[in-house]
């Protein structure tokens, strides 16, 4: 537990960060928010999707990799995390929301 | 009861210290910012609950507030407040920052028995005027939180040092 512990101290540090480095403008926190994605998948891999921490740490790793705006490590760790076994439907759509949300946000960006 | 806001770190033990640290100091700020001196007599409420005492803070560097954002030092002020205030009415303790899309800003946890509950809440902070209108929004935006046992908003004005904290009710929001 200890390591769990540490792992959503570090992953609240970089949440922090990128919200203050975001609050500079929104192209100043993409390093940031990296940062989080990798912290939230390791948070996943340690703990199940069964727990509720387990599924907040894999939308996180999602939602992070799209505000980093690697949209290519974002879709696949959704679709990993959707296929995962006990995965649950709230979650499954959940995810699938995020990843539409960001394709949506991005096509009205690039107009 | 006397809250102090310094304590923080202490009560919430997995908060990073440079993250606490940042928060009680914009805590001070944001109160000294509105005139107030630490010992400060609040009427704030849990839940419905009403109750009285005093606010203090280490004493902050009023020369160095330009190097904060306005907007940063009372909700980062705010969120201090709110964490020290669930931990003394309620012994929560935080587990993890939430991302916005969550709709919470902490995921905190507590243990009752063999029972261990998760508890979002979402915190935010007014400079200025009222408290009434922001609870109600923030209410309505942490109820649409997933995975956790209970949803919870906290509001903390610092004009006319105030706070409340409110936990979402099935029947306010069943839309969620």
């Amino acid at each position: 537990m200890k390591n769990v512990d540490e792992l959503h101290s570090r992953v609240s540090g970089a949440i922090w960060r990128a919200e203050q480095a975001e609050a500079h403008g929104p192209g100043d926190a993409a390093g940031e928010w990296a940062d989080v994605s990798s912290l939230e998948e390791t948070l996943a891999s340690v703990i199940p999707v069964s727990a509720p921490e387990g599924r907040i740490a894999r939308r996180g790793a999602v939602l992070a990799a799209l505000k980093a705006g690697n949209y290519r490590r974002g879709q696949s760790l959704a679709e990993l995390y959707m296929a995962e076994e006990g995965a649950p439907p709230s979650l499954r759509e959940a995810l699938q929301e995020i990843v539409e949300e960001n394709t949506r946000a991005t096509a009205i960006r690039s107009r | 009861m006397e809250i102090q806001i310094g304590r923080l770190i202490e009560m919430h033990p997995r908060l990073p210290r440079e993250v606490a640290s940042l928060m009680v100091k914009r805590a001070a700020l944001a109160f000294e910012r509105s005139g107030h001196s630490p010992g400060v007599g609040v009427a704030w409420d849990c839940d419905h609950a009403p109750y009285e005492g005093t606010f203090s803070w280490p004493g902050a560097d009023m020369a160095a507030i330009d190097q904060h954002d306005q907007n940063q030092i009372t909700e980062d002020g705010a969120e201090a407040v709110a964490l020290v205030l669930a931990h003394r009415h309620h012994e929560w303790r935080v587990l993890r920052r939430m991302q916005r899309e969550e709709h919470a800003d902490w995921l905190l946890e507590y243990h009752s028995g063999d029972r261990r509950e998760l508890v979002a809440l979402e915190v935010s902070g007014v400079a200025r005027r009222s408290i009434r209108e922001r609870l109600s929004e923030k209410l309505l935006q942490v109820s649409k939180t997933m995975d956790v046992d209970q949803r919870w908003a906290g509001v903390v004005g610092f004009e006319r040092p105030t706070a409340a904290l409110r936990s979402v009710r099935h029947e306010d929001h069943e839309e969620r």
